[in-house]
């Protein structure tokens, strides 16, 4: 089954017009921008889970406008390990600022696509403690996210989505660059975690945080 | 009888005005004189005295009336001095850095001067000066302290009334050697009385009520509570560990006599905050606390529970310490009187009833570990978790006539490379834990946002800015000077667990 999703995923990032046959439709609205289509060849609510890219839809436009000037400018995506981060720097790079504009705005319009996966209860409380006592402070009660600190929402995140970029924060290959400051007061806390509890936070925000 | 009545329509008027002309002016303040005991009836000799303040002699007396400030009396001050405020209003925040002050409230025809926050000021009276005396003060609408002690020596606490002020009512934080009596405070939305950090204290006939939790004693250690009516709060008396606090423990605690009902007032403190996580319905809460003795107190009418007894584990709303033992041990209950608790309880303790095969209201719950603990005549509750519990090895504390010291501790000196520390413990930890989630955000999430640039969080400090809908916003620290600010700034930003 993982063979057979992974096979889709190298389908899909080879055939951008096949995958938005595919999951632009579910998606489309009149007034989405064209661009938007090769996005959710990837972010599409059908290809995530297979490309492990994050939901776009219901993010703040600041945010997202920030992560792709960072994947063109190199704050983001540089890094020889970090493959994700590399595939998303190579479609970000043919991107103008009129683009990046428009593209934030869109996704930050749509309505988010909550489809929370279920957890163990004892990873669930663990992380419920540590989302409570330290990432809600800066994310948001409801990890709605909050502008005043740049901190983006997660809660429509999936649970390895999240799981990796803190593994990456904490590993060095996010929030390195100096004039990146969010991302570095988010791998300064990286390093308080450990893999034990960047597993439960992250299950917590992926199972809806109940 | 018709005869008696007229006697004395005709007496009383006759003594009203004669009482008038003899008792002087109106607004006389009381002379100070020294304490005289009742020298008969049969006491023992061995009835300690109550004051922790050496005063010594007492120096010049400033008087302050309505117009006037008290914060410009304090600055008059000489240590010694005592200042004495006439009843009427007062718009103010007082911040006492000096040490032997009696800050005393005058009280004429039952009328006392009123401090009073408007909802806007954040603090009525700070101090961080050894060998403090507060009293008579009616203090309301304020948004953060009703009384908060910032790392001094020697204080007492009495006859305040305090009401509907913001996070804690009365808060002495890292200090020993204190005494907290007749006070009466309610509507408090974290603790009407947090003691927090300190060592040998005495919290005594007070009445709190109306809060979320009554009476805290948190990450302190060797303090008696006793006497107290606690009533109508979320959760009575508490003794407990907070994870993440400089001080790990929260050892030798004596809960005894105290009248602990209806104490099921729902949670109204901020969502996510520790107090949230207590159950209304809770009488007694002891969670990762040691050695806390529960003697002779009336618990009554508090529906989820008489007694809850609790490890970090299994307490809502928190996270774990790896240098705070999370486990309560030698828990010692006594004989107390225990009636109609338990009677609308939470889920978890009906589960932890039917393990045990028993029906019923509990009285007493017990969670998580519990080592070298004891109860007295059990068969007289009805209890979670205890039954292998033995007898204690005494019934009771009756030697023990408080924890305070025979001579005040001495002064806390502060030298000048220190002082961002001890503000830090003083102030800045009784809000925020270094994990997790106390009143405001951890301070591992503040290192995080302020990395190395201690101005800004300086400033910050100086003249907060609400940015949490689900936070209460953080009072201006603007009683600390900027050299100071600056100090605990630096100090926060590199300090540890």
């Amino acid at each position: 089954m993982k063979a057979i999703f992974s096979l889709m995923t190298l389908v899909l990032i080879a055939l951008p017009p096949m995958a938005v046959l595919l999951s632009g439709k579910a998606q489309a609205t009149a007034d989405m921008p064209a661009q938007a289509a090769t996005c959710l060849a990837c972010h599409g609510a059908q290809t995530r889970a297979a490309s492990g890219a994050p939901q776009l839809a219901g993010q703040q436009a600041a945010y997202l406008q920030k992560q792709l000037q960072q994947f063109q400018n190199g704050q983001r995506g540089a890094d020889a390990n970090d493959i994700k981060g590399q595939q998303m720097a190579a479609m970000a790079a043919s991107l103008s600022a009129d683009d990046i504009s428009l593209l934030a705005r869109y996704f930050a319009s749509q309505q988010a696509d909550l489809q929370p996966s279920p957890a163990d209860a004892a990873l669930l409380d663990q992380g419920r403690r540590h989302y409570i006592g330290s990432c809600g402070a800066c994310h948001g009660a409801k990890a709605e996210g909050n502008v005043a600190f740049n901190a983006p929402a997660l809660r429509m995140l999936s649970a390895d989505y999240i799981a990796l970029q803190l593994q990456q924060f904490k590993a060095g290959l996010r929030g390195k660059d100096k004039a990146d400051k969010p991302g570095r007061q988010m791998a300064l806390f990286s390093r308080n975690l450990s893999e034990q509890d960047m597993q439960a936070v992250a299950a917590y925000i992926g199972a809806g945080m109940p | 009888m018709k005869k008696t009545t007229i006697a004395l329509a005709l007496l009383l008027p006759v003594a009203f005005f004669t009482g008038q002309y003899f008792s002087g002016p109106a607004m006389q303040a009381p002379s100070l004189t020294a304490d005289v005991s009742f020298s008969g009836g049969a006491a023992a000799s061995a009835n300690a005295k109550k004051s922790v303040i050496d005063h010594g002699a007492v120096g010049q007396v400033h008087q302050v009336k309505p117009g006037q400030l008290i914060m410009d009396a304090v600055k008059a001050a000489q240590p010694g001095d005592v200042i004495q405020v006439f009843p009427g209003d007062y718009v103010e925040t007082v911040y006492i850095d000096k040490d032997n002050i009696r800050l005393s409230g005058v009280i004429i025809d039952g009328k006392r001067p009123r401090l009073y926050g408007e909802e806007r000021l954040n603090d009525a009276i700070l101090y961080s000066g050894n060998n403090i005396l507060i009293e008579n003060f009616l203090i309301t609408k304020y948004k953060g302290n009703g009384i908060m002690g910032q790392a001094g020596n020697n204080f007492e606490i009495r006859h305040n009334i305090i009401e509907d002020t913001g996070v804690y009512g009365i808060f002495p934080q890292l200090g020993i050697n204190g005494l907290v009596e007749h006070n009466v405070i309610s509507g408090i939305e974290d603790a009407a009385i947090y003691v927090g950090m300190s060592d040998h204290i005495h919290v005594a006939n007070n009445e709190v009520f109306d809060s979320v939790a009554g009476i805290e004693i948190e990450n302190s250690r060797h303090a008696v509570v006793e006497n107290n009516f606690v009533h109508n709060n979320t959760g009575g008396i508490l003794a407990f560990v907070t994870p993440g606090l400089p001080i790990k423990d929260t050892v030798d605690v004596i809960i005894r006599n105290n009248w602990i009902s209806n104490n099921n007032t729902a949670n109204f403190g901020a969502p996510g905050s520790m107090v949230a996580g207590i159950p209304a319905g809770t009488g007694i809460l002891i969670m990762a606390a040691d050695e806390v003795i529960i003697e002779d107190n009336i618990i009554i009418g508090n529906k989820t529970a008489g007694i809850i007894i609790t490890d970090h584990q299994n307490a809502p709303n928190t996270t774990l310490d790896p240098e705070s033992d999370p486990t309560p041990d030698k828990v010692m209950i006594l004989n107390n009187l225990m009636y109609n608790n338990g009677y609308d309880t939470i889920a978890e303790a009906k589960v932890l009833l039917a393990t045990e095969f028993k029906q019923g209201q509990p009285d007493i719950i017990r969670v998580g570990n519990s080592n070298g603990s004891c109860i007295n005549n059990p068969q007289q509750y009805i209890t979670v978790g205890v039954s292998k519990w033995p007898a204690c090895s005494f019934t009771n504390t009756d030697s023990v006539v408080n924890y305070l010291l025979e001579e005040p501790a001495a002064p806390r000196t502060v030298a000048a490379d220190e002082k961002g520390k001890y503000v830090y413990l003083g102030v800045c930890t009784g809000c925020h834990a270094y994990t997790g989630r106390l009143i405001g955000p951890p301070v591992q999430v503040i290192q995080s946002l302020y990395m190395d640039e201690p101005q800004a969080l300086a400033d910050y400090i100086l003249n907060p800015m609400k940015k949490r809908d689900d936070y209460p916003a953080m009072p201006k620290q603007d009683y600390l000077d900027a050299e100071t600010r600056l100090a605990v700034a630096e100090y926060m930003l590199k300090v540890g667990n």
